[in-house]
Order: C-alpha cells, then structure tokens, then sequence
C-alpha cells in the first residue's frame, strides 16, 4: 500500500516538473518565433500545460476546487483563442 | 475495497498520468521540429485532447481510489468540455490562417501533397463569379 502510495507521488512529482519544464520550453518558443499564428498556437499550448498542471495539482492535493479552476481557464482560453482568430483573419473583432 | 484493488488503481492512475505527461512531450517535440504553421497545429492539438485527457482518465481512478464522488463529476465535466472545445479552436484557427493567406508546406520542393480546399475555393468563387454576371445580364 504505501509502496503503491510511493510510486504515485513520484509520478504525479516527475509529471509536475515535466509540465512547468514544458511550459518554460514553450514560452521561449513564443520569444523565437515570429510568425502571428506560431504565437496563437503557443498561446493556446500554454493554456493547455497550466490546465495540465492543475489537474496534477488536483490529484496531489488531493482537491478538487484545482478542477473548477481548470474549467474556468479552459473556457477562458477558448473564448480568447476563437476572439483572436476571428480578429486576425476579418481584421476586425464583431 | 480488499487492498489489492486499491493498489491496481492507483497503479493504474500513475500509468495513465506518465502517458498524459509523455504526449504533452510529443507535442512539444512536433512544435519544435515540424515545417509548418498546419502541421505544429496538428502536433499541438494532440497536447489539449490526449494529454490532459488522459490526466483526467488517471483523475478518474484517483476518485474511485479516494471514494470521492466530487472529483469524479468535476473531471467527467472537464473531459466533455475539452473534447468539444479543442477541435473547434484548432479548426478556428487554422481556418483564419487559409483565410489570411497562410500557404500550406507542399514538401521541399513544392510539389509534394495537394491542397484540396484551394480548389473547392476556387470553384466556389467561380460559381459565385458565373452567378454575378448572369444577374447582371438579366438586368440589361
């Protein structure tokens, strides 16, 4: 049983750095690349790591309010990638 | 619940959260190296379906491990919300970048593929053409 225990913690902990490693990786990617749509797409990437790492957060808690709060930024990130999209594309937002 | 059932979940949590954390990798990886703007948005839609999709699944098991019914519903709502929500901002996106003249890699030396929605668009603009003068014509 707490061997089990064990071996969960320390993937939840490798799947905790992995993730902030990635969104680190991916940030410099935004500051590299030039291109407008490599930059939505890394925007979008990014909501998609953090709303990973709350989901971990959620299960080494263990709470689940992290899972609310995933919701919320998820639908967050939709809205805002469908706004900036619709933006670039028409030139203009409505 | 005997204790072994206990231990096979959450083993089963751990391995579904490592494959979550290795696809979010892959992701990364097909970012960094693809050619092209359609191609790493392929890559990086993979990151917001199967990887936290599969974080939730381990999320799933972590809750029947912990009896907890809370964490289960949240995470079933979170998992609907995701598959509906990241296939129409990939399409959304990749739609404003064909609409705003973004050129899809055709191989190295630009022959390779084919660009199927060019010529739908082509022969819906043709259309659109062919109507406008027949109106016009009917009018004189």
């Amino acid at each position: 049983m707490t061997v089990a225990n064990a071996i969960f913690d320390i993937v939840l902990y490798i799947g905790l750095l992995t993730h902030i490693g990635l969104i680190a990786a991916s940030l410099y990617t935004f500051w590299k690349r030039t291109l407008v749509f490599d930059r939505l797409i890394i925007a979008d990437l990014v909501a998609t790591y953090i709303l990973a790492l709350l989901v971990i957060l959620a299960m080494l808690m263990p709470e689940s309010l992290f899972l609310d709060v995933g919701l919320g930024l998820a639908a967050i990130g939709f809205i805002g990638a469908i706004a900036l999209a619709k933006y670039i594309a028409d030139q203009q937002m409505f | 619940m005997p204790d072994f059932v206990l231990i096979i979940l959450l083993l089963l949590a751990a391995l579904f959260v490592l494959a979550g954390t290795v696809l979010s990798v892959i992701g990364m990886v097909g970012l960094k190296r693809l050619p092209d703007m359609y191609t790493r948005l392929h890559a990086t839609g993979k990151v917001g379906l199967f990887g936290v999709v599969l974080l939730l699944l381990g999320v799933f098991f972590f809750g029947i491990y912990q009896a907890d019914w809370t964490i289960i519903l949240r995470a079933a709502l979170l998992f609907l919300f995701l598959l509906i929500v990241g296939p129409t901002a990939a399409h959304a996106i990749s739609s404003a970048a064909y609409r705003f003249g973004q050129e899809p890699y055709l191989g190295p030396d630009g022959k390779g593929g084919r660009d199927d929605l060019a010529r739908d668009v082509r022969q819906k603009a043709e259309e659109m053409l062919a109507e406008h003068r027949r109106k016009k014509k009917n009018e004189k």
